[in-house]
């Protein structure tokens, strides 16, 4: 059985929905891009981050981040080339706000207006909070109440609802993760492998030959994944393995989905 | 705006219930009018689930924050995409009448 998969933070998706191509009268299927995967161009092509520093931020190993990137970097030259519409979905994430720790009460919440700047208790409204930082990578043992480290969360979580919340933040009173480590100029910084994540270069493919040839087709069922089924509007669409149906947005309508006919496979 | 507290017991005297989807009542404030209502979990006895069918019924209700012990992973994640705020009590016992007092002098 394949080792566990592990769910990769990312801390905002994005606004929208995804890209159609002009001018077309059939589109076709489109491709899907996974959160993680938008998030790995977001970071990389658009904030100028290395791969070293965007797995840190994602909290991944610099090898998983570039198999993520560079996978999110082929879909995209996909749907450019074949007309294909775009759409962000699924993907092995989960969401996170930022924790705190309050000093006067004691208590501890988290932050979901990111655009705030000022932190201020959500119970007695003390200013006096501190943030709650990630320090480990292993797996949290008790949930908010217990110790606060986090790295990734469990994926077989179907059922256990009262499994161990995600007790992890970033840093202190920042909006987002990219203030923290300002881009570097360019790309002449030697010694990161793919640096700046250039086409299908050495090394990324290294090792264990999984993943790729697997996946390198996009429909024909190849994504071992299952069925969601929105409850609001009815919409039915396959979803990567990994997030379960209750964590998945409808695209159409904003709703929660359930779970549709399992595959048989996987 | 309204805000979820989980209770042990059907009184405002009664302490926070440290669990979220299993706790056996609800109590909902209202920051504006000062307002409480207390309702019983119809969840408790749920095999799984208890925690996404909470998340539905105090969403439902308009609530901004949530207060209790101990949240699970699915609950967390469900309450990020709501946009509600969570707020977990440390382990020293508190009743609820104590969390409202900390949320009217806001």
């Amino acid at each position: 059985m394949p080792r566990r998969k592990i769910l990769r933070k990312i801390v905002t998706p994005p606004s929208f929905k995804g890209f159609m191509p002009l001018g077309l009268e059939n589109p076709g299927r489109p491709v899907l891009l996974g959160f993680e995967e938008y998030e790995a161009i977001r970071l990389c092509d658009y904030e100028g981050y290395h791969h070293s520093e965007a797995a840190r931020i994602m909290q991944i190993s610099r090898p998983t981040f570039a198999r993520i990137y560079e996978e999110a970097r082929r879909k995209v030259a996909l749907a450019f080339v074949a007309g294909s519409p775009l759409l962000f979905q699924g993907g092995r994430v989960y969401y996170d706000s930022d924790w705190f720790e309050c000093r006067r009460c004691r208590c501890r919440f988290n932050r979901i207006d990111k655009t705030d700047l000022g932190v201020q208790c959500g119970l007695c409204g003390s200013a006096d909070v501190h943030a709650l930082v990630h320090a480990t990578q292993e797996e949290r043992a008790g949930s908010l109440s217990g110790t606060v480290a986090q790295g990734q969360l469990p994926q077989d979580d179907d059922g256990s609802g009262g499994s161990p919340g995600s007790g992890k933040a970033t840093f202190t009173g920042r909006e987002t993760p990219e203030s923290d480590v300002p881009p570097s100029s360019g790309p002449g910084v030697p010694g990161f492998a793919g640096g700046w994540g250039m086409g299908r270069g050495a090394g990324h493919r290294s090792g264990r030959g999984t993943g790729h040839g697997r996946r390198h087709r996009q429909g024909a069922g190849a994504l071992s994944g299952h069925l969601c089924r929105c409850p609001q509007c009815g919409y039915e669409t396959q979803m990567p393995a990994g997030v379960p149906c209750h964590q998945q947005v409808c695209v159409k309508c904003g709703a929660l989905m359930n779970p549709a006919a399992p595959k048989s496979s996987e | 705006m309204k805000v979820a507290i989980t209770s042990s017991g059907d009184q405002l005297s009664a302490l926070v219930d440290r669990r979220f989807g299993r706790c056996n009542y609800f109590v909902f404030f209202d920051t504006e009018t000062g307002e409480t209502e207390i309702l019983a979990n119809p969840h408790t006895d749920h095999l799984e689930g208890a925690g996404v069918a909470a998340v539905g019924l105090v969403a439902e209700r308009g609530v901004k924050k949530v207060v209790s012990g101990e949240f699970g992973a699915k609950v967390k994640s469900l309450f990020d995409q709501l946009q509600i705020q969570l707020i977990s009590v440390p382990n020293q016992e508190q009743s609820v009448a104590e969390i409202i007092g900390l949320l009217r002098k806001q």
